[in-house]
């Protein structure tokens, strides 16, 4: 297994992929801090028609849900790499090497788990040291908090990596998987208004892991309580990894 | 010996197609061993089942003695294979993608070493989206025989190479044959590299086998080629001596090796030909008469 782990490891830093999802994950929730945190500021009489700026400490779960929320990086980086590798006729090969479809797909998910989490991780570092420059009030998070908040980052790029894996084991296609997963996410996002399934939206149960940020109605969203949310990811990356390991380990190579 | 690898009673269905039907060969060991077949055939199936990379949909597979694919994992890392062309990781290094397959099969293989065998040591830092054809071929063959597999599964491994390259891969494929005991399974279009490689040869046509043998057993004997002004006679003369004469397109063809005797006969009866010529047949030939495609 530690060889694989390797070989992914290899195959997926040594592009470029992970370096350009990473600077524009960066570039995109480190600008939209700013100006969630300033707006209000540089607009007279914003505060009556958007939603003022948070304050610490609540302030930095904001910015730590606004890196957690980039639930494209995960989609991105899984889908390109792993279902370029069938697409590219490179998935057969790794098997006269390794014959363990098991073992070469723990390892994909491991690794582009851990690429994610890398990014989604540095990003929170942005947006929580500009909070810590721009935000008004005192205070920051304890230890514990961000004991938390990192096993939090981690549970939802988990969830994500394991539908991106789904999805590039059942469409075989780079461009298939990238654009029917991120459809899925985008259109889960709607569906989570929906009363039959927003009980069970990803979506939701990434603002209720995050939890504190308050919406003000302008969503009719539901927001699950933490264990709840984090109930939902469990369950959604189950299934999504039970059903990559059947199809990965029966379909033809 | 157990052979390297065998099928029995292999069936292998895409959609409504048959790739594989009802297919059974040996592969024998220690030989160079030319898998020929034409397009279609179930050539690249082949090799895909006995990797596990497709399931059958009936019959047995073993490959070095194992089942597969239920014991595909004991015996993989013995295995080197290129199985539907190079596929190799574009946006890595030569040396990359070589260590890529070495941590995937946990093997101990020399890089430097292997870029030197297949003549990329050179070009061993650039990007393999930049190789040509044949260096992505002659990649694809150091990948397979990184860990110094016992067995050498090679789909079309000439496919690109340019005269020179072909020669050297000749030349080392029989090398490892010859002098590490090797056995290496080659398809190949190019009928030609083939008998001069290999020294048993398996043919396959519509997922069934046709022929299996060594390559002297089906080229069979040299025969002689004769034109004379009228044939009938000179046919009538050769059977009346014991030597089997079949005419085809006015040329007189004699199951025989020796023209001499050919000539002497005929002369002693007054009969001189145009034309004598010991040949041997080619593989090609071989090839074309028993999957039919040459008519």
């Amino acid at each position: 297994m530690k060889g694989l782990l390797v070989a992914e490891w290899i195959k997926a830093t040594k592009r470029k992929l992970p370096w350009v999802l990473g600077l524009i994950s960066l570039a995109l929730s480190g600008l939209s801090t700013t100006f969630t945190l300033v707006l209000a500021d540089l607009l007279e009489g914003a505060e009556e028609v958007i939603v003022p700026a948070p304050t610490k400490p609540e302030a930095y779960v904001t910015a730590l849900q606004s890196a957690a929320g980039n639930t494209w990086v995960p989609i991105v980086l899984t889908t390109v790499i792993v279902a370029g590798e069938y697409a590219k006729g490179t998935w057969p090969v790794a098997l006269t090497w390794n014959s363990s479809r098991v073992r070469h797909l723990t390892a994909k998910f491991l690794v582009m788990t851990a690429i994610s989490a890398v990014i989604i991780l540095l990003t929170a570092i942005l947006t929580l040291s500009i909070t810590a420059v721009l935000a008004r009030g005192d205070g920051f998070l304890g230890i514990d908090e961000i004991g938390v908040i990192v096993a939090k980052v981690l549970l939802v790029q988990v969830a994500w990596v394991a539908i991106s894996m789904l999805g590039s084991v059942l469409f075989r296609s780079a461009a298939l998987a990238v654009g029917l997963t991120l459809g899925f996410s985008l259109t889960e996002q709607i569906l989570g208004l929906v009363p039959v399934y927003r009980r069970v939206s990803l979506n939701n149960a990434v603002t209720g892991l995050f939890g504190q940020f308050d919406f003000q109605g302008i969503f009719p969203i539901y927001v699950p309580d933490p264990p709840i949310a984090a109930a939902i990811l469990g369950g959604w990356t189950a299934f999504a990894v039970a059903l990559t390991l059947t199809i990965g380990t029966t379909r033809d190579a | 010996m157990t052979p390297a690898a065998e099928l029995c009673d292999v069936r292998k269905i895409y959609k409504r197609t048959a790739a594989l039907d009802g297919l059974t060969l040996t592969f024998p060991a220690g030989r160079v061993v030319g898998f020929l077949g034409p397009n279609g055939a179930g050539k690249t199936t082949t090799f895909r089942v006995l990797l596990g990379l497709v399931k059958a949909a009936h019959g047995t597979a073993r490959l070095l003695g194992e089942e597969v694919p239920d014991n595909l994992a004991r015996v993989v890392r013995r295995v080197g294979a290129i199985v539907d062309g190079p596929a190799l990781y574009d946006t890595l290094t030569a040396s990359d993608n070589l260590r890529v397959a070495r941590s995937s099969r946990q093997s101990a293989g020399n890089i430097e070493d292997t870029l030197r065998l297949v003549g990329l040591s050179e070009r061993a830092d650039d990007r393999v989206a930049g190789y040509s054809k044949g260096m992505r071929q002659r990649l694809a063959l150091g990948m397979a025989l990184l860990d110094d597999p016992d067995l050498l599964l090679l789909d079309e491994p000439m496919d690109g190479l340019d005269p020179a390259g072909q020669r050297d891969l000749r030349d080392l494929l029989g090398t490892l044959a010859n002098h590490h005991a090797k056995t290496v399974v080659i398809s190949s279009h190019v009928l030609a590299d083939v008998q001069a490689l290999a020294d048993h040869v398996v043919v396959i046509n519509r997922g069934k086998l046709v022929a299996a043998g060594g390559v002297d057993e089906l080229v069979g004997a040299d025969r002689t080629r004769l034109v004379v002004e009228d044939p009938s006679p000179a046919i009538e003369i050769l059977a009346g001596h014991g030597l089997n004469a079949t005419i085809d397109q006015g040329r007189i063809f004699v199951e025989t090796n020796e023209p001499r005797r050919v000539a002497e006969l005929l002369g002693a009866a007054s009969i001189y030909p145009s034309e004598l010529i010991r040949e041997r047949r080619s593989l090609e030939q071989v090839f074309l008469e028993i999957t039919g495609e040459g008519r």
